[in-house]
């Protein structure tokens, strides 16, 4: 099993290495063959459970397309070397249609939480996460800022 | 504070803040006057708002809404002044929440929570987020189905 920091570094390189820089080629090496995720769906009729590689790469496609300039931060990370939760922020132009929501053009801050499943290889195995502002930050007529 | 405390801290609010119902008891032990919450529903661009009362709020207006709540911790995972769980609940929903009357319908769900704490050990940064179906869309999903009209 990876140590606690082994395992963070695996989750940092997903956030850099594979989103915000869209190497998406990394997948097949960072995540199990059996990768199983748990994520809010992106569009209506679309259930929120999916597994495998292929379906991951769709995703981070999806994303890229309503995106382009998407980049995400880790604001925080702990681990116990087999689950890795990660209090992060993506952000980036909202330029087609994501979730249900029509593009805005405007540049976009979303939170969430992350949460990351490795096996003994240290290779991801399940993702389950969630948006704390998505629905707020995608609005036509966003609310106030505080 | 050691991580033991603060998993400590974490086990007491849902012990007793959520499954007792008893947020008011424990709040100014565990949450600091300044908190920071950042969840659905916070009607700010950036979803977070602060101080003792949205906290509170959030809370309060969740168990009272589902009354008969429980949670779970399915993981917890605390370094030093970070700690994160996965809240798995389930409970009746008895009164308007979300701007969902009552359906009275037994809903399943799950949080992710990731808190980090003061220097006394007090929740200083609290961020929830749902994962699954959010419950929002659980309750409405109820009522379209005709069940509650």
């Amino acid at each position: 099993m990876p140590t606690p920091e082994e395992a963070k570094n695996v989750i940092r390189r997903l956030f850099g290495e594979v989103l915000t820089d869209n190497h998406v080629e990394l997948i097949d090496e960072m995540y199990a063959e059996d990768y199983e995720f748990d994520a809010p769906a992106l569009a209506s009729g679309s259930g929120p459970v999916k597994t495998g590689r292929e379906a991951f790469k769709a995703r981070v496609a999806a994303f890229r397309t309503a995106f382009p300039d998407a980049h995400y931060t880790v604001q925080d990370i702990v681990s116990d070397g087999r689950i890795v939760c990660t209090r992060m922020e993506f952000g980036g132009t909202h330029a087609a249609p994501f979730a249900g929501f029509a593009p805005t053009g405007r540049d976009s801050k979303v939170t969430g939480i992350h949460y990351a499943l490795l096996n003994e290889q240290g290779k991801i195995k399940k993702t389950w996460a969630g948006f704390t502002n998505i629905a707020e930050a995608l609005a036509p007529n966003p609310p106030a800022e505080s | 504070m050691s991580v033991e405390q603060n998993i400590a801290t974490i086990k007491k609010f849902v012990a007793v803040g959520l499954n007792e119902k008893k947020i008011d008891s424990i709040m100014s032990e565990i949450c600091a006057p300044d908190v920071v919450l950042e969840a659905p529903g916070v009607p700010t661009a950036a979803g977070q708002a602060s101080g003792f009362a949205i906290f509170r709020e959030a809370v309060f207006g969740w168990t009272d809404a589902f009354p008969d709540v429980q949670v779970d911790i399915a993981s917890l995972i605390v370094e030093g002044n970070s700690g994160s769980f996965d809240l798995p609940y389930s409970g009746t929903h008895a009164k308007e929440f979300a701007g969902v009357p009552p359906t009275n319908e037994k809903v399943h769900g799950a949080e992710l929570w990731f808190v980090q704490f003061d220097d006394e050990g007090r929740f200083k940064n609290v961020r929830i987020c749902e994962y699954g179906t959010p419950l929002r869309a659980a309750l409405i999903a109820a009522q379209a189905h005709g069940v509650h009209p």
